[in-house]
């Protein structure tokens, strides 16, 4: 199987795969295990290619892609909880994460708080957004705590 | 924050930056997320002559309008963007989160009419998220905050309900009274037999004292009793009245209120929510009313009999309270996980018994069951944690109180050996009584209130569905119309489920009385949408369906519904008889014949009389006993019992197999014969009778003729019927 070459236009993503050229997107197959999982490349919602990784592409290709899942995932990593609190069944966490503080809620801590490979948490809040804690070990103390109050 | 009006309202650092332009800001739209996608705010401005995005008081990007082709949302995991097509190629002018789909699809669709005719349409302002009071987020936009939520308004309402019941009411309040009168007698016997009978050596006195304290406990029963009774009866009546009413509501709720919600949380606000309120109406609030009241009256007598004493037992108040509260508040979060623990312990144990047979077929059982013991022992750690926690501070609130009631002994014992006692043996028998029932109660009242937290977000709940919006029944206006021959017309019909996110765009087409329509296009294209609109389940955003030439919103709905007949693709039975099902809803308003005949003209006859209870078979929960086809032609009957103007079939066959497909559609062509009928099918074989097909996709019309037209045409349904060739031929090739 040919790799696909990606490049950019603008802000479009580009796939060469021999002499054909056409616009893609970049996914993840599996996203909750993170960058490091498969990548799917899409033209028109139509697969491409199916790769075990980003390390399968060329050293370009490989930052593209990279640029293109962090554009297409808006997913900010949770340094710090700041504070949880729970009014009315509704679970406030008012998190400090990589792309600043934001407090979010979240209902249901078993449909809403998904475990993720190797021992990180996914939100999904109460209007779609989402953020993940890589890793509950590296977490501090004190955030591990808020966070055991409301689940 | 949206805008069309000028620059107040954009902060006044980008009025600066856009002051040397010379130009209007006609419309602008703020986002939630910078050009790097951290947390902060963009705007995306329309001036007279360009369009900008603005990030941390910089000009990101810049274009006149005529480098702008289109724009369009793309949806995101998170969020979202807007992509421009310029001249230049494809940009990404702004990024946002969910938060603001809804603000920026109404953008693009503001800015793509301004791009197209240089002048803005009418748009709408979306809220924001957050409560304006505490700036918290809001579960969801049309919400309250509940933070926020006025817990007077609250109680009021809940009192409210007890207005039917005001008599048995006043009688309670009555009652309860009376009960604390006679409670703080007894005490007072106590010290008259101590000081007049056993100190005096009165003993002609102690059978009156006594008679005395038997009369007080025996009417103190007696009021209990009656309180308890008239407690029970007016709660379980208030939660009664209130099942009742969110039963009938949910009935006439619109569709749109279930979106976002599963029936499961329906479910638990009919039941479980009025359970708490039951809880609390028939517990915590004659706790509340009669602690109160004794409270106030055991303080004064407390005060009567000694002052200085009275002073002693106040002194472990604040640590009582303090206590109580420090506990509830480690206690509190241990409940709401062992709540959250039990529901999804039901959800796993639903499971479990649903999929036992993909369990068993793939050798899954031990799995299964260690995945539960994981949930029962953490299930199991938290309650033993939990009753910990609340044995430690029933035992502490004790010795607290036990502290109080030494001291009260220490000083009393004092005043009363002293060379002049200032208190009788009696008074402090009496004291040491009212001191337990001061005391008593005391603890628990931040449990208490709490608990009247808990039923209060029950009742809000419950009021939140009772507030929500019903469909628009029938508008004053409303006409019957004597008969309807099923002309059917859309109007540059709009919709979508949700804001901001049109699912229907803009779609007109005309349906003759008696023509077969056959509706196609990919999944999500929005053909089932165009069924809820014509059957009202949902009112479109604008524009407008016509019946006859009538409005249907103007057409009274039970009419309007009565002569749609609908045939679903997974068809909901209810456990009751066949015959029942076929004729539901109308009893004995169908004679049995007319149920006969709906079931031969939907093939099901054959099949019904063949078992051993006929029509009187029950169908179990959602016709688990009947087979899909069954099931099928059954909910054909229904549809068609009461001969309909209007069918429409929804993936009607694509479940069942070919035969039984092959007998359902029979049963459909002899029934469609003079009416007008709306199918939609993956299948494209089931429209081979369709007299046009209308292809949709992505909420538009793409396309519309017969089936050789669209073939010679080679668009979107040629490549769906060649598609369907492919996949038929493979699925020869691999039963051969």
């Amino acid at each position: 199987m040919h790799k696909p070459v990606l490049f950019k236009k603008g802000d479009q993503l580009f796939a060469r795969v021999m002499e054909d050229e056409s616009p893609v997107t970049v996914v993840l197959a599996r996203f909750s295990m993170g960058f490091r999982s498969e990548i799917v490349i899409l033209h028109q919602e139509r697969e491409i290619a199916l790769l075990d990784g980003i390390h399968e592409l060329d050293e370009i290709s490989q930052k593209f892609a990279m640029e293109e899942l962090r554009n297409n995932y808006l997913i900010p990593r949770i340094r710090k909880i700041n504070k949880a609190e729970v009014y009315l069944g509704n679970r406030y966490i008012h998190a400090e994460t990589e792309s600043g503080k934001r407090c979010f809620i979240v209902k249901n801590p078993f449909v809403s708080i998904r475990h993720i490979d190797p021992d990180g948490l996914l939100f999904r809040d109460t209007i779609g957004n989402m953020y993940y804690i890589d890793s509950m070990a590296t977490m501090d103390k004190y955030s591990r705590k808020q966070l055991n109050k409301i689940q | 924050m949206s805008s069309t009006d000028n620059t107040i309202s954009l902060p006044e650092s980008i009025r600066t930056l856009l002051s040397d332009r010379n130009s209007n800001v006609l419309f602008y739209q703020e986002s939630d997320l910078s050009a790097e996608h951290n947390f902060g705010s963009s705007f995306l401005i329309a001036l007279d002559n360009k369009i900008l995005t603005v990030t941390d008081q910089k000009i990101v990007q810049e274009y006149s309008l005529d480098e702008l082709l289109n724009l369009k949302n793309d949806e995101l995991t998170g969020g979202g963007r807007i992509t421009a097509n310029t001249r230049y190629g494809i940009r990404h002018l702004i990024y946002y989160s969910n938060l603001y789909v809804p603000h920026f699809s109404e953008a693009v669709r503001v800015l793509s009419h301004f791009l197209e005719n240089n002048r803005l349409p009418p748009h709408e302002n979306f809220k924001t998220g957050y409560c304006p009071k505490c700036n918290y987020p809001l579960p969801d936009r049309e919400s309250c905050c509940p933070r926020c939520i006025p817990k007077m308004k609250i109680l009021s309402r809940i009192l409210s309900l007890m207005k039917p019941y005001k008599i048995s009411v006043f009688l309670l309040s009555l009652v309860s009274a009376i009960g604390v009168a006679l409670q703080v007698l007894l005490p007072w016997f106590t010290k008259m037999i101590v000081d007049e009978v056993i100190n005096s050596n009165h003993t002609d006195k102690l059978f009156i004292y006594t008679s005395g304290m038997i009369a007080v406990g025996t009417l103190y029963f007696i009021a209990r009793l009656i309180n308890i009774r008239l407690t029970a009866l007016i709660s379980a009546r208030i939660v009664c009245d209130l099942r009742n009413t969110l039963h009938s509501v949910v009935q006439f709720l619109q569709l749109r209120f279930f979106n976002r919600r599963q029936p499961g949380e329906i479910t638990g606000r009919i039941m479980h929510d009025t359970g708490e309120l039951l809880q609390f109406l028939v517990e915590g609030m004659p706790f509340l009313l009669i602690n109160t009241f004794s409270f106030v009256v055991i303080s004064i007598l407390l005060f009567k009999i000694n002052w200085f004493l009275t002073l002693l037992v106040f002194i472990p108040v604040p640590l009582l309270v303090t206590g109580s509260a420090w506990f509830w508040r480690n206690l509190h979060p241990l409940f709401l996980r062992e709540g959250s623990l039990i529901g999804h312990m039901h959800s796993f144990l639903n499971e479990s018994f649903q999929g036992l047979r993909v369990v068993k077929a793939l050798s899954k059982e031990h799995h299964r069951i260690d995945q539960f013991i994981d949930i029962n022992r953490n299930l199991s750690e938290t309650q033993i944690k939990t009753q910990t926690i609340f044995g430690c501070f029933n035992e502490s609130m004790f010795f607290i109180m036990s502290c109080g009631v030494t001291l009260v002994w220490y000083y009393a014992a004092n005043m009363i050996t002293s060379i002049s006692p200032q208190m009788t043996l009696g008074d402090l028998f009496a004291f040491i009584g009212y001191v337990w029932l001061f005391y008593g109660p005391l603890q628990w009242f931040s449990v208490i209130l709490n608990w009247m937290t808990h039923a209060f977000s029950g009742a809000e709940r419950i009021f939140e569905i009772i507030d929500s919006s019903q469909e628009l029944r029938d508008p004053a206006d409303a006409v019957e119309l004597p008969s309807i021959n099923g002309d059917i017309e859309f109007n540059n019909i709009h919709f979508s489920y949700e804001r901001g996110k049109e699912t229907i765009k803009g779609i007109s087409f005309k349906i003759k009385a008696g023509e077969i329509i056959g509706l196609v296009g990919r999944s999500g294209a929005g053909k089932s949408t165009i069924i809820n609109l014509l059957t009202r389940f949902f009112d479109p955003d604008s524009g407008e369906i016509l019946i006859d030439n009538h409005a249907i919103s103007r057409i009274k709905l039970m009419q309007l519904r009565q002569s749609i007949g609908l045939v679903q693709q997974e068809p909901f039975l209810f456990n009751a008889t066949i015959a029942e099902n076929i004729a539901w809803g109308f009893g004995d308003q169908i004679a049995f014949r007319q149920i006969v005949e709906a079931a031969r003209a939907a093939n099901a006859h054959e099949f019904i009389i063949r078992k051993p209870d006929g029509y009187d078979t029950l169908v179990g929960d959602g016709g688990i006993t009947l087979s899909g086809g069954e099931r099928q032609r059954i909910a054909i009957a229904r549809a068609i019992i009461l001969n309909p103007p209007i069918l429409i079939l929804d993936e009607a066959t694509s479940s069942v197999d070919n035969k039984t497909e092959q007998q359902i559609q029979e049963a459909i062509h002899l029934f469609m014969k003079g009416r007008t009928t709306i199918a939609i099918a993956h299948r494209l074989s089931t429209l081979r009778c369709a007299d046009r097909l209308v292809v949709i996709d992505n909420g538009t019309i793409v396309e519309q003729g017969t089936h050789e037209e669209l073939i010679s045409r080679k668009g979107l349904y040629a490549e769906m019927a060649d598609s369907y060739t492919k996949a038929n031929n493979l699925q020869t090739i691999s039963w051969n």
